[in-house]
């Protein structure tokens, strides 16, 4: 462990996550690498360090301690459930066109796309000390970095399957399309529940 | 390929930097209470204050006051200050009573249940909004400690019993009421008769002796003679500055000042914290469904002959 560590070739992994995209999923599918670890690592990082942005934009008072403890716990699991669900729903349209599904890779490259968040705290900082307009500069950066994850994404998917970067976006759009249409119809049914049951009482 | 890994491990090292810094400057912001124009809310945790609100007339609601599961009218204050008694959290209760009074029985539950968390050592203050008339002041005064703003209406001390005759009205439109009961005093304070001199001596007994209980419960929870009081409860409302020059209360002030004044009282910090009331926004939603289906002014109810006779610690103008 500590040989793979010194050696630093887990750093390969954050070097094309940022520049190319592309050779990361060569990385991820190589067999004798173990990306799931640094992966899993990637996203308790971002977890922390999306807390820490928001308490340091905010008014913070002894809760912060319960938000860095249990809720760094919570927001881990809710981002690795959110990943394993997008790659879930990828990996069902690829089966469904004919494509060779994996979803451990689709899972791994998630957990690395994420890398880029990590950056948010150092860009929101400038701004937070230097007083300007730190939270117009956090909602930018986090935009910017979501779409930079989201093109991490697609051009893994993209070199996964061999297809055109156009068809990836589709691919990466359909958990999206597919979780708003089922929150559409279900928050429809339960305002139509509770209208119904509140005229009724 | 080793420069490159020089960089992002470069990289990486200032995110860790970064971490470390920002964990510095939100322990720094913590300790100084620094203020920021971006609140997001988050709970309130340790110990601090509880506040109560008695808004409206005092009264137990028909329906056992609950609607889809949620308590309202007396009963509602009632559980909401069983549950700041049962938090080991709240040192010190605000009631906040912006209320005319109402009716004697939920009155005097309310009360009896602030004399109790009184004695289970929670300091308790009265904060006063526009009116704490009557049953209002009756409440406050079970408080450790009663404050009111200069133009808060409050005094009225006293019990009032109203129902309409309706007799000549009957007589005109020609109706007639056959009424069979089992005892000379069963259809008291009836609206279709004039009352007679008996009956009017059973129902004064009656409203005296919820006078007397009133005097009796504020000499208790002021801790003063009833000799004291006695020449100011003869139904007068007064303002806050008269309220103070009679000893009906303790100072003047705003709700924040109340709140100070208990933190003060419970020996507790400049910024502990403070528990409101109903803070659920599905319970304010429902209350406020409550408020526009059902008439919360008791027109329905009067109009509907539904208790259309209360004895009560109100201040009806």
């Amino acid at each position: 462990m500590i040989d793979y560590i010194k050696s630093l070739n887990w750093i390969d992994y954050f070097y094309y996550c940022l520049v190319e995209p592309r050779k990361l999923i060569k990385l991820i599918t190589s067999e004798e690498r173990k990306p799931f670890i640094p992966g899993v690592l990637i996203i308790l990082s971002v977890s922390f360090i999306e807390i820490l942005t928001i308490s340091l934009l905010g008014k913070e008072n002894s809760f912060f301690y319960y938000k860095i403890s249990y809720g760094l716990i919570l927001t881990f699991i809710v981002i690795q459930i959110q990943i394993v669900i997008f790659a879930g729903l990828i990996d069902l349209l690829f089966q469904l066109r004919g494509y060779n599904g994996n979803i451990k890779n689709l899972i791994n490259l998630f957990n690395f796309s994420l890398f880029p968040r990590t950056l948010l705290l150092p860009l929101v900082f400038i701004f937070e000390v230097l007083n300007f307009a730190p939270i117009f500069f956090y909602i930018l950066f986090s935009m910017f970095l979501f779409i930079w994850q989201a093109l991490i994404v697609i051009q893994g998917i993209s070199e996964m399957n061999r297809r055109s970067f156009a068809e990836s976006v589709i691919f990466y759009l359909f958990p999206f399309f597919f979780i708003g249409v089922i929150i559409i119809f279900s928050s429809t049914l339960i305002i139509i529940n509770i209208v119904g049951f509140i005229t009724s009482v | 390929m080793e420069k490159n890994r020089k960089i992002v491990l470069s990289i990486l090292l200032l995110i860790v930097l970064s971490s470390i810094l920002a964990i510095i400057d939100i322990g720094m912001n913590m300790e100084q209470g620094k203020e920021s124009s971006f609140q997001i809310s988050v709970p309130q945790i340790g110990v601090g204050v509880g506040i109560v609100r008695i808004n409206g007339p005092i009264r137990f609601i028909n329906n056992g006051g609950k609607i889809i599961g949620i308590t309202s009218g007396a009963e509602a204050i009632i559980n909401r200050l069983n549950d700041l008694g049962n938090d080991r959290r709240i040192k010190a209760i605000i009631v906040r009573i912006n209320s005319p009074g109402g009716t004697v029985a939920a009155t005097q539950e309310i009360f009896q249940k602030l004399i109790k968390l009184k004695k289970e050592n929670k300091i308790l203050i009265a904060s006063m909004g526009d009116i704490a008339a009557s049953g209002g002041y009756y409440i406050a005064s079970a408080c450790n400690h009663i404050m009111a703003n200069y133009g808060t209406i409050t005094g009225s001390i006293g019990v009032i019993a109203v129902s309409p005759n309706l007799k000549e009205l009957f007589k005109k439109i020609g109706i007639k009421m056959n009424v069979i009961k089992s005892g000379k005093y069963k259809d008291l304070m009836s609206s279709y008769r004039d009352i007679s001199d008996k009956e009017r001596e059973l129902l004064q007994m009656l409203i005296d002796s919820s006078y007397m209980q009133f005097l009796k419960d504020v000499s208790l929870g002021r801790n003063v003679p009833i000799s004291d009081i006695k020449p100011y409860a003869d139904g007068r409302i007064v303002d806050g500055r008269t309220a103070m020059k009679y000893k009906l209360i303790d100072s003047i002030g705003v709700f924040e000042d109340a709140i100070n004044k208990a933190r003060e009282m419970a020996n507790l910090s400049d910024d502990s914290p403070v528990y409101d009331d109903i803070i659920n926004p599905l319970e304010r939603f429902i209350m406020s469904m409550e408020t526009i289906f059902k008439s919360q002014t008791g027109i329905e109810e009067r109009l509907l002959n539904k208790n259309n006779f209360l004895i009560e610690y109100r201040f009806e103008p």
